[in-house]
């Protein structure tokens, strides 16, 4: 009874409920081990499973297969040439489908799972024997006798075939319930009791690993994972997913790995991260082809995005409607909109951090694709041998070819252009030393008509050295430098000339994390940045301009901060984290400082004085002290309540007051006159996960208050203004809101469901009427949309073929409308109300996509793809705005809506990867 | 920044589609407002040296026509810093001027006081009187203009036109920060046929047109202190192959006032992109001085006038793209001056 051989897989919802007992009742191990073994059996034998009645002689075992999913509507899921060469001659009489099987596989060394009642997973034998419940089950009783004697576990996840780290996987001992998740590198590090246990390594889109590993002493165990689409397709519908949203402590974070972001409907055909990441709870966006994101009621300015460790001040190319991000170089995207760990800082709002991959070490690979606007192509290949590779990436647009059929000429005449190359190489120096060096540099431009033309870039590097003590101490090192340069030319004489601005910027960081035991965890570091603003220098284009040279002074600062924190389970339900992030800013000479009389508004004729300072003298020094908290309590098996605060500070900010920012704005640094923006956020959330954690819920509830944010005058004027201190107006602003999420994985239908209720409101309340906005009360944010429903979802048709959705619904974003006319000199004047006191149409969108694989060979040398896609299926005109023209004839001035895509838009992109 | 968004409506413009709709939208009823425009110059000119006083119509009114609600029987004073006032006389339709022999003073400041009917009080914050530099001289070029218009099958097609484009150009002072405003006032010269029978009536005529500039026009001289300035003003239509004499006005505006025009410039040329900044209210220099929270449209100016103007012959650049022109036949004893508004058959100064 108790050699159950049948059935090797035990469904992890017992396995999970068993481990609770364990941990209570440690004394009835041995018996509940064969508990769980009995009701393995029982399962496999009572769940009407199908009976056979058939023959075969010396039929090809593929046949057999074939014959047995069309008799008993099975769907057999194995790798052909597991099968191939294998002949079987057997007769059944109303045998049970498990023993039939297990008959029938025995000659191909094959052994299988059932998934469910339908579904029959076959695996080699070899793969398999590690669940013989004979081991299982002596090993678990061994394992009960051992005294509590604390060894740690360490290693790496890395793919099988590229060598790359696996940066999220999740890595479990299964039967004590205790895991983590690898960090950047793939390392993960588990400190746990003495014993022998079953290691599972997950990580999505590859087969999971699973193996017994004996803990007596601390070891490293490096684990290897092999992609799910060159091994078994299909094996993913039955990878469960982690239950890492319950049990961790983390809120308001979303990952997105790269294999996600592919299959979601894209516009234009493009697989783009930040478009992904817009159809995340609490991120939204002011409307299409609009530059950056907002997450929970921050500006776009508030949001850090860093690629390789390296801040980003632009993240689009092409106004928005293509990200920085090379698709084919990220492995992995983190957005932290709540819960910011106290590593992180300098922006109040949250965290994009995009991880770029390694290059394959083990083998060249040749990929890329051709769309209707830009075209990609990346190669990566070891240097040495499983130790050191590199990736090389290069991007390029050409939407020329499509201006070309636009009926305007001023239009044709235009051009535009993007490229943007990523190189990373990495050298495992040695088993404790790591070395990465990671650069990116990218340029934009587009002409109108044959007149002004407009630029912009960024260049930036990464350097960062690993450094692993032992098994509890980690180090690791960063320094980046950057460069983002804009500007605008203008050719057209006498008003010809170049506009360039600059932000220079060099940061370095170190951080340490030190896990002394299970229960505790410690991340220590100290970061440290450098930057300097040219906000302006105009040039006279050639003799012949009138114009005069300006240039605005240079504003350079120093930003340092050191944090602290501890992560601390409590006991298996309880667990804390809490750090302190101490951020120190000094605006830096040399440099003039208005001093504005405090009586009045400040104008530039209310300026009292002029402070000079020297080289490197300081204007002006803040300091914050940025608290993070966060707690979960588990309230079951699958459920727990987290709640959080975060404090961030900002002292950079974007100046803009266009309703979605353009590449060419101004950015500044705080000086006397600009305090630096700080957020307060407090979180509650409720997270469940249902059958089998391949149903994940969540609820939060967020509340935010910020403090000196940048708002404008009315009519102010950013560019080339030298007091534009006196444009800018102090604000405060709240914003609250309610995520609720429903995500489904490791199914066949995959996808999320979200709802967001938000608000995001300013305030302006200064001493005088000019420094108040519509007279001191709250108005709605430029960006505040309160309601918000996403749906993606993804459906495996078959084995090559998937469909996929998106379905977005918004509110409209404010805006001012008139409300009254009246005739000044004889023009037509119109009288605003107060600022954003209406709203433009709802905003909602319906997108598909249909990606075929080229090709199901195991290994093929030659991988391609083809992705069709319809944006904006039903073609909706989502407003993009409203405005109004005047009128002539001394008619009411209309109201027009914009829109910016009309109609729907259909693309196709063929995609390739090859491979030596 | 409007064209980065034309741009932006191209790069997915594989199908033509970006579009502009009229919609309806709901804002909301308010009160009528008092609209004041005046302003004082140191010409001696009772067609510049005006304030009209109008209501607002509200936005969502049932007619969609802006009525000119003229406000009548008001008292109207300009003081001067001396503490002096001229009180205006009220002329038809809500305009009240200063006689014909007054005018401002450079280096002046003046403010407006107004009662209306009711009671109701109202005051200006006083402005500078500054000179206007002269203008070198008003230049124009024959230009064709290409836009893109929406066809009646809604198909987007280009659309190109014929004009005249008028420039002011002017030394521009250096040292001080200087504002201006242009407009311009049109006179163009016309036929008609008529049959050989006598007495031969008038086939020459002269229209005077009023003001031809139908936008605010200003300019700063943060970006071009001291040096040449060229501005332009107005274009005018390539219609019939005759003379056209126009004369355009500078005036010298104060920072605040300059600010007001600015704003109401860029008012008249937003195109609703996400580029452009969000509308705004417009804030003038007059107040309420009887209810403090009461909001007045407009604002009242002093400014310096200068003038040039420049005849254009017209016939050297016909035929034009609208087709020949034929004068169309007047039946006597009428003459061609009923074919057009404000004309004259007596040759104007300046032809």
């Amino acid at each position: 009874m108790l050699r159950c051989k049948v059935a090797p897989f035990i469904p992890a919802a017992h396995i999970r409920q068993l481990h609770l007992r364990f941990m209570k009742r440690r004394y009835h191990y041995f018996l509940l081990a064969v508990l769980m073994l009995l009701s393995g059996y029982t399962w496999a034998q009572d769940t009407g499973q199908p009976r056979l009645t058939a023959s075969y002689q010396n039929q090809p075992l593929k046949a057999v297969l074939q014959d047995l999913q069309q008799k008993h509507r099975l769907r057999v899921f194995y790798q052909p040439d597991w099968v191939e060469g294998i002949q079987v001659t057997k007769t059944f009489e109303q045998e049970p489908l498990t023993s039939a099987l297990q008959k029938l596989l025995e000659k191909a060394r094959l052994s299988f799972v059932l998934y469910d009642d339908h579904t029959v997973v076959l695996v080699p034998l070899s793969a398999a024997s590690i669940f013989r419940s004979d081991t299982v089950l002596s090993e678990a009783a061994a394992a009960g006798q051992v005294a509590e004697r604390i060894v740690t576990l360490s290693g790496e996840v890395r793919s099988a075939k590229t060598g790359e780290p696996f940066i999220g996987a999740t890595v479990l001992l299964v039967e004590i319930g205790k895991g983590t998740v690898a960090d950047e590198q793939g390392r993960y590090t588990l400190s746990v009791p003495a014993g022998n246990y079953t290691l599972r390594v997950r990580a999505i889109g590859m087969v999971e690993d699973q193996r017994r590993v004996s803990l007596q002493q601390s070891r490293t165990m490096n684990v290897e994972l092999f992609e799910v689409s060159n091994q078994l397709r299909e094996v993913e519908i039955s990878a469960k997913a982690p239950d890492h949203n319950v049990e961790s402590l983390e809120m308001g974070v979303a990952r997105l790995s790269i294999q996600e972001v592919r299959k979601m409907p894209n516009f234009l055909g493009e697989v783009d991260v930040l478009r992904s990441v817009i159809t995340l709870p609490g991120v939204t966006t002011v409307g299409e082809g609009a530059s950056g994101f907002n997450v929970r009621g921050g500006s776009i300015d508030q949001n850090l995005i860093l690629q390789d460790q390296a801040p980003l001040f632009s993240a689009s190319h092409l106004f928005g409607f293509f990200s920085v991000f090379n698709p084919d170089m990220v492995q992995d995207v983190t957005l932290y909109r709540g819960g910011i760990p106290a590593r992180y800082g300098g922006r109040i709002s949250s965290v994009l951090d995009v991880e770029l991959k390694e290059g394959n070490k083990k083998a060249p690979i040749l990929s890329g694709g051709i769309g209707l606007l830009a075209s990609r192509l990346m190669v990566e290949a070891p240097l040495l041998k499983d130790k050191a590779s590199f990736v090389l990436g290069a991007r390029g647009a050409y939407p020329g070819l499509a201006l070309r059929y636009v009926p305007d000429k001023s239009v044709r005449d235009s051009d535009g252009y993007f490229y943007d190359f990523n190189a990373k190489v990495d050298y495992t120096l040695s088993n404790k030393d790591q070395l990465m060096v990671s650069g990116y540099l990218s340029r934009d431009g587009f002409r109108f008509g044959a007149d002004t033309t407009y630029t912009w870039g960024t260049a930036t590097a990464t350097a960062r050295w690993n450094h692993t003590f032992n098994d509890k101490l980690l180090s690791s090192v960063t320094g980046v430098v950057g460069d983002y340069d804009y500007g605008v030319e203008a050719e057209t004489e006498p008003y010809s000339y170049t506009l360039d601005s600059e932000i220079k910027y060099k940061q370095i960081r170190a951080d340490l994390n030190y896990e002394p035991t299970v229960r505790h965890k410690v991340g220590l570091g100290a970061s440290s940045s450098w930057y300097e603003f040219s906000p302006g220098t105009l040039t006279p284009g050639s003799e012949l301009s009138s114009l005069l040279p300006v240039s605005m002074p240079r504003e350079r600062s120093v930003e340092a901060a050191l944090y602290l924190d501890h992560e601390y389970t409590l006991n298996p339900r309880i667990s804390v984290s809490y750090g302190l992030r101490y951020s120190s800013y000094y605006n830096l000479g040399p440099g003039d400082v208005y001093v504005y009389d405090p009586e009045s508004p400040r104008r530039e004729s209310t300026i009292i004085d002029t402070l000079s300072y020297s080289n490197g003298g300081v204007i002006q020094q803040y300091g914050n002290f940025e608290p993070r908290a966060s707690l979960k309590i588990s309230l079951g098996e699958n459920s727990s309540v987290k709640l959080g605060y975060n404090r961030m500070a900002q002292y950079i900010h974007l100046i803009s007051n266009t309703t979605a920012a353009s590449p060419v704005d101004i950015w500044k640094t705080s000086n006397p006159n600009l305090r630096p923006q700080i957020g307060d956020q407090v979180a509650l959330g409720f997270f469940k996960n249902l059958q089998d954690n391949t149903i994940e819920l969540s609820a939060e509830a967020y509340y935010k208050k910020l403090h000196d944010l940048v708002e404008y005058k009315d009519g102010a004027r950013l560019l080339l203004n030298s007091t534009l201190d006196a444009d800018l107006l102090p604000g405060e602003g709240k914003a609250y809101g309610l995520e609720l999420m429903m995500r489904r994985k490791g199914k066949k239908l995959t996808g999320w469901a979200s709802y967001t209720y938000s608000r995001s409101l300013r305030r302006v309340n200064g001493p005088t009427p000019e420094e108040r906005i519509n007279n001191g009360n709250f108005f709605p944010a430029n960006f505040d949309k309160p309601h918000d429903l996403t749906l993606v979802l993804n459906q495996q048709l078959t084995r090559l073929i998937s469909l996929s959705a998106n379905f977005t619904y918004s509110t409209g974003r404010p805006i001012t409308y008139p409300e009254s006319v009246g005739y000044i000199d004889g023009l037509l004047i119109v009288n605003y109300s107060d600022r954003n006191q209406h709203r433009i149409p709802d905003y909602h969108r319906l997108d598909l996509a249909f990606v075929i694989d080229g090709t199901n060979k195991r290994n093929a040398n030659w991988v391609s793809s083809w992705a069709f896609s319809v944006y904006n299926v039903y073609g909706r005109k989502n407003p993009y705005s409203v405005f109004f023209k005047p009128a002539y004839g001394g008619t009411i001035p209309q109201a027009y809506r914009l829109s910016v895509i009309g109609s729907a838009v259909p693309a196709i992109t063929y995609n390739f990867k090859i491979t030596r | 920044m409007k064209r980065l968004l034309s741009w932006l409506v191209t790069v997915v413009g594989l199908s033509s589609n970006a579009c502009v709709d009229p919609i309806a939208i709901q804002t909301g009823k308010t009160e009528p407002q008092l609209v004041v425009s005046g302003l004082i110059t140191d010409r001696p000119d009772e067609s510049l040296n005006k304030v009209s006083l109008s209501w607002s119509e509200p936005f969502d009114g049932e007619s969609k026509v802006v009525f000119n609600r003229p406000v009548l029987g008001a008292y109207v004073k300009i003081l001067d810093n001396r503490g002096t006032g001229f009180q205006l006389i009220e002329g038809e339709r809500g305009v009240y001027f200063l006689p014909q022999y007054l005018a401002g003073e450079a280096g002046q400041h003046y403010r407006l006081y107004i009662r209306l009917p009711d009671g109701r009080e109202y005051e200006s914050v006083p402005e500078l009187l500054q000179p206007s530099p002269q203008m070198e001289h008003v230049t124009y070029t024959f230009k064709e203009f290409t836009e893109v218009v929406r066809n009646g099958s809604g198909e987007l097609v280009e659309q190109t036109s014929e004009g005249f484009e008028v420039y002011a150009t002017l030394a521009d002072p250096a040292g001080t920060a200087n504002y201006y405003r242009w407009d311009a006032t049109g006179v163009f010269e016309y036929f008609s046929r008529a049959p050989d029978a006598l007495p031969i009536p008038a086939t020459q005529c002269w229209s005077f047109a009023g003001r031809v500039t139908g936008r605010a026009v200003t300019a700063g001289d943060r970006l071009f202190n001291g040096n040449m300035h060229k501005q332009t003003v107005v274009v005018l239509p390539a219609d019939m192959p005759t003379k056209y004499l126009v004369r355009v006005r500078q005036y010298a505006l104060t920072a605040q006032a300059y600010e007001f025009w600015r704003l109401f410039e860029q008012q008249q040329s937003s195109v609703g992109s996400i580029f452009d900044p969000p509308p705004a209210k417009i804030r003038g220099n007059l107040y309420s001085l009887s209810k403090p929270a009461e909001e007045v449209i407009g604002y009242f100016g002093a400014s310096g006038v200068s003038e040039k103007g420049v005849l254009i012959d017209r016939a050297v650049h016909a035929p034009f793209r609208s087709g020949p022109y034929e004068p169309p036949f007047v039946v006597p004893p009428q003459d061609c001056r009923i074919l057009f508004p404000n004309s004259t058959a007596m040759k104007p100064a300046g032809f």
